[in-house]
């Protein structure tokens, strides 16, 4: 069975833990319970007749206490950074994270969640974030943990998107 | 390599028989510990040093399935990911022999449904020995979660916070500029906005304050209500933030909302931290009436950690540095100048009529197209050009790497082009421009505040300019820009110090008309600068909306002067210029028809005189205007002809009586072949549309005759008189009549 590696990053408090229980474990928890470090769990999809283990690796999220750790990617194929609809802040988190991310990883395939949609959002992405996330408009998805919308859509995409590019590679 | 640790610890427990055994010893510290520790072999496996922890026990089995790992041999990259992928680097490590170890960082590791482990792994060499140390962090977790969790709530809560105080003022002053009425007597706050937490003062342009709250009270602590009522705030608060926003005075006097966050001291001086938004509350002659001032006490944001503040140097609009992060960088920027002897720039840009974006659009678009400014302002720019988002409309660049004035210009110039495109929204495009000072150190200023002033007060003559574009800060701008605001400042109180007056120009009839007719034109008596002409008033005037009380003092004026003439015997027809503002923005109809009544006036004796420029923006509803005008019995005339927007098409669709040729094509007869022939079609178009024709400006004989020939109906100008006192006319108008 192919296994891949798949980094969840983000701001903090965007819903990355939330986002990877919903998917893996169908479990929402509405009170905030931050992640430190790194947290790994795995969920096979099945993909154009192919199982793909995901090895998730749910990353803790970046604020003033904790430095992004380009180490955690070594070897990942697909990168989810997640954003937050409610707070325009983690927007521009999740733009500095795709430029450390592009320093470290050359061919990995990146998905944008825009996550809690299941609350009003509070901003949209402008022209200014998609061209520096340049992240294909079929990469970016509204989701929200605690409903389970697009999470498993989001998830199988990722997983189509890093078979794609060990097929085509 | 590891089995030479494990010879040499049987060894040793053999030689030190009744002895502490040094292998159990350590083993025993490590576990006590709740440390694995193993040493790495080049096969692949880590070799145990001593028995390893039950819990690693525990969680190896679950990982590999295995009823009883093999004695000492564990394959820790294979179960482990997370080890596995901190190998790549603890390889480097033991490669090195280094001194030194290296830090995995913590990872979650399940160990079943209620329990987890919390560990981290650390890579160093013993005795050039390689070593991985597994330690279970799973009790001080606890307490370090806590930390961070309490931290990250923390954060949260004022991200949030933040973000509703800015929306809950916007939403306040909205709902106070609906329910405020300037002029009533009787304002009152409801008992809800008088509860409300967000501190309210509306005060006049003054700082007289008109109406407040309790929550004003408390972040002042004063002590009773009658303390606010003697000292406004307003200046206060302008003092303090003025230090962070310089052009925070002119922001407010020109009638623009300001919006910022600054420190402040309450009666204790205890200092405080506030944000703060004055918006201007205008009257129905669209002037500047009151302030609406709203401010929240935001200390315990401020203050709460001091980690925390790092994330507000972001603007969370544009997501570029804020106006905090601005006054540090302009700072260190300076001072790296000073030290190398180099020069920066700084750039100052203003986006032109964002005032109306938001208003017409809402904030949500106005924030969309301030984003994407910000966008378009970094894609022009090198990386090491820096660029902030000051609040509001307002960007700085600083530019730290040029050459000399013209690569600014030219930096400046790309600006300018990649700003002036459509901005597209959902349902329609908008076009962008923005005005933008320019002000270089040390020429301009050798300290950040004068800079920020100078780059601030040549974007005001950029936009003084005509918008869109830029200039550079010279003392001409600065003069500028102060005689201005002096200037505006001086209007305010002219029309109730009496300070302007009327002369009056006589308009000679050269063809078949006996009609007597004179120009009225306004000058400004300042008490200081003596005389200022029109052409130093009038704009500023118009731009600031007195230019509306202008033009009702002289509608007044000049017809309490027919009376006069009326009374005395002289029967002749006043025209007085009309500004666009006054058919935009307040019943001209009305006020002629209710003037003419007040002064027993036949219409036929005034005239309104209207420029090009009227017909720019909504001609149907000024041609509505002029004709409910016409129907009064007032006659129209029609400024300027030729140097504006004239179009034939449009000229017979006003119902003009009079057309007035301007000065700048009569100064050239007869000679000037062009200006013969714009002459010559403009009069004879007119005929044939029925339009009298004047020409402005005659000051010789020869254009006089010239006139003549082409059937010109009236000609003013210094060849026949000056603009004259009533006296002088009087005079004029005696010797007439003796003739």
């Amino acid at each position: 069975m192919i296994s891949k590696k798949i980094c969840m990053v983000g701001a903090f408090a965007v819903g990355k833990t939330s986002l990877v229980r919903q998917f893996v474990e169908s479990i929402f928890d509405e009170k905030y319970h931050t992640t430190i470090g790194v947290k790994i769990d795995k969920r096979q999809v099945s993909v154009k007749d192919k199982m793909v283990q995901l090895m998730l690796w749910d990353i803790e999220g970046v604020d003033v206490f904790t430095e992004f750790k380009p180490s955690y990617l070594r070897g990942a194929s697909g990168v989810i950074i997640v954003a937050d609809s409610t707070r325009p802040k983690t927007i521009e988190v999740a733009k500095q994270i795709k430029h450390e991310v592009e320093l470290t990883l050359s061919n990995a395939q990146f998905l944008l969640l825009i996550n809690k949609s299941d609350l009003a959002a509070k901003w949209q992405p402008t022209e200014n974030d998609l061209i520096h996330l340049d992240i294909d408009s079929n990469n970016i998805f509204n989701t929200s943990a605690k409903t389970g919308s697009n999470v498993e859509k989001a998830f199988r995409r990722i997983a189509e998107l890093v078979l794609d590019t060990q097929v085509n590679g | 390599m590891a089995e030479q640790v494990n010879k040499d610890s049987s060894s040793s427990k053999k030689s030190n028989e009744g002895n502490p055994d040094s292998g159990e010893l350590a083993s025993n510290i490590l576990n006590q510990l709740d440390i694995a520790a193993f040493c790495w072999t080049d096969q692949g496996f880590f070799n145990s040093i001593g028995t390893p922890p039950d819990w690693f026990i525990e969680l190896y089995q679950k990982k590999t399935r295995a009823i009883k790992p093999e004695y000492h041999e564990f394959y820790l990259g294979v179960s482990f990911p997370f080890i596995e992928n901190f190998l790549f680097d603890a390889e480097q490590i033991w490669a090195e022999h280094a001194n030194k170890n290296l830090r995995s960082g913590l990872w979650t590791e399940t160990v079943n449904d209620f329990s987890e482990l919390y560990l981290e792994a650390v890579a160093m060499n013993a005795n050039k020995v390689p070593i991985l140390l597994l330690m279970n962090e799973t009790t001080n977790f606890e307490i370090r979660h806590k930390v961070f969790q309490n931290a990250r709530n923390l954060a949260l809560k004022n991200e949030q916070l933040e973000n509703s105080i800015q929306q809950h003022q916007r939403e306040l002053q909205k709902q106070l500029e609906k329910i405020y009425n300037p002029s009533s007597s009787s304002n009152e706050l409801s008992s809800e906005l008088e509860e409300e937490t967000t501190a309210i003062m509306i005060c006049k342009q003054d700082g007289d304050v008109e109406l407040y709250n309790k929550a004003l009270i408390d972040i002042y602590s004063l002590s009773a209500k009658e303390e606010l009522k003697r000292q406004s705030l307003l200046d206060q608060w302008i003092k303090e933030a003025e230090k962070q926003y310089p052009e925070i005075h002119r922001v407010i006097k020109s009638g623009n909302q300001w919006e910022g966050e600054f420190e402040t001291v309450d009666v204790n001086t205890e200092k405080k931290w506030v944000r703060l938004m004055i918006a201007p509350l205008v009257n129905e002659d669209n002037q500047i009436a009151r302030y609406i001032c709203i401010a929240n006490d935001i200390s315990s944001i401020k203050l709460s950690v001091s980690e925390i503040e790092k994330l507000t140097q972001i603007d969370p609009t544009t997501h570029l540095p804020n106006r905090q992060s601005f006054w540090k960088k302009l700072a260190e920027e300076i001072d790296n100048c000073r030290q190398s002897g180099e020069s920066l720039a700084l750039m100052y840009l203003d986006l032109d009529h964002f005032k109306q974006v938001n208003d017409d659009l809402g904030p949500k678009q106005a924030d969309f197209l301030l984003n994407t400014v910000a966008t378009r302002l970094k894609r022009c720019l090198k990386k090491c050009d820096y660029v902030a988002h000051l609040g509001g409309d307002e960007f700085a660049v600083v530019i730290c790497n040029f050459s000399d004035q013209q690569a600014l210009a030219n930096i400046a110039q790309r600006i300018k082009d990649n700003l002036y495109r459509d901005v597209s929204f959902s349902d329609f495009t908008l076009n962008v421009s923005a005005s933008i000072g320019i002000a270089v150190y040390p020429q301009h200023g050798i300290k950040p505040r004068l800079l920020v002033k100078s780059a601030d007060y040549a974007m005001y003559h950029a936009k003084e300019m005509g918008r869109n574009q830029f200039q550079f800060s010279s003392p001409y701008s600065k003069r500028r820009i102060k005689q201005k605001l002096y200037i505006e400042q001086g209007l305010k109180s002219a029309l109730a110090n009496n300070e302007f007056k009327l002369l009056y120009q006589p308009q000679i009839s050269v063809g078949k008309s006996t009609e007597h007719r004179i120009e009225a034109l306004i000058r400004w008596m300042h008490p200081t600068q003596g005389l200022v002409t029109p052409a130093d008033f009038i704009s500023i005037a118009e731009e600031s909306g007195i230019i509306i009380d202008i033009g009702k003092w002289v509608l007044k004026s000049a017809c309490e002067q027919i009376s006069i003439l009326r009374n005395a015997g002289i029967y002749t027809k006043i025209s007085i210029n009309v500004s666009p503002k006054q058919f935009k923005y307040s019943d001209l109809t009305e006020d002629v028809r209710s003037t003419l009544q007040e002064f027993k006036i036949d219409p036929s004796q005034l005239e309104i005189e209207v420029t090009e420029s009227i017909f720019v923006e909504e001609m149907d509803d000024v041609i509505k205007q002029l004709e409910a005008l016409r129907a009064l019995g007032v006659s129209i005339s029609l400024d300027d002809f030729g140097t504006g927007y004239s179009s034939l098409s449009y000229l017979k669709r006003l119902p003009l009586n009079i057309l007035k040729i301007d000065r700048s094509f009569i100064s050239e007869l007869p000679n000037n072949k062009h200006s013969q022939t714009i002459v010559e079609s403009i009069i004879r178009m007119a005929h044939q549309l029925s339009i009298q024709v004047i020409a402005e400006g005659v000051e010789n004989q020869a254009q006089l005759d010239y006139l003549k020939k082409l059937d010109c109906d009236f000609v003013q100008g210094y060849l026949f008189s000056i603009p004259l006192e009533t006296r002088e006319l009087f005079t004029l108008y005696q010797s007439l009549s003796v003739q």
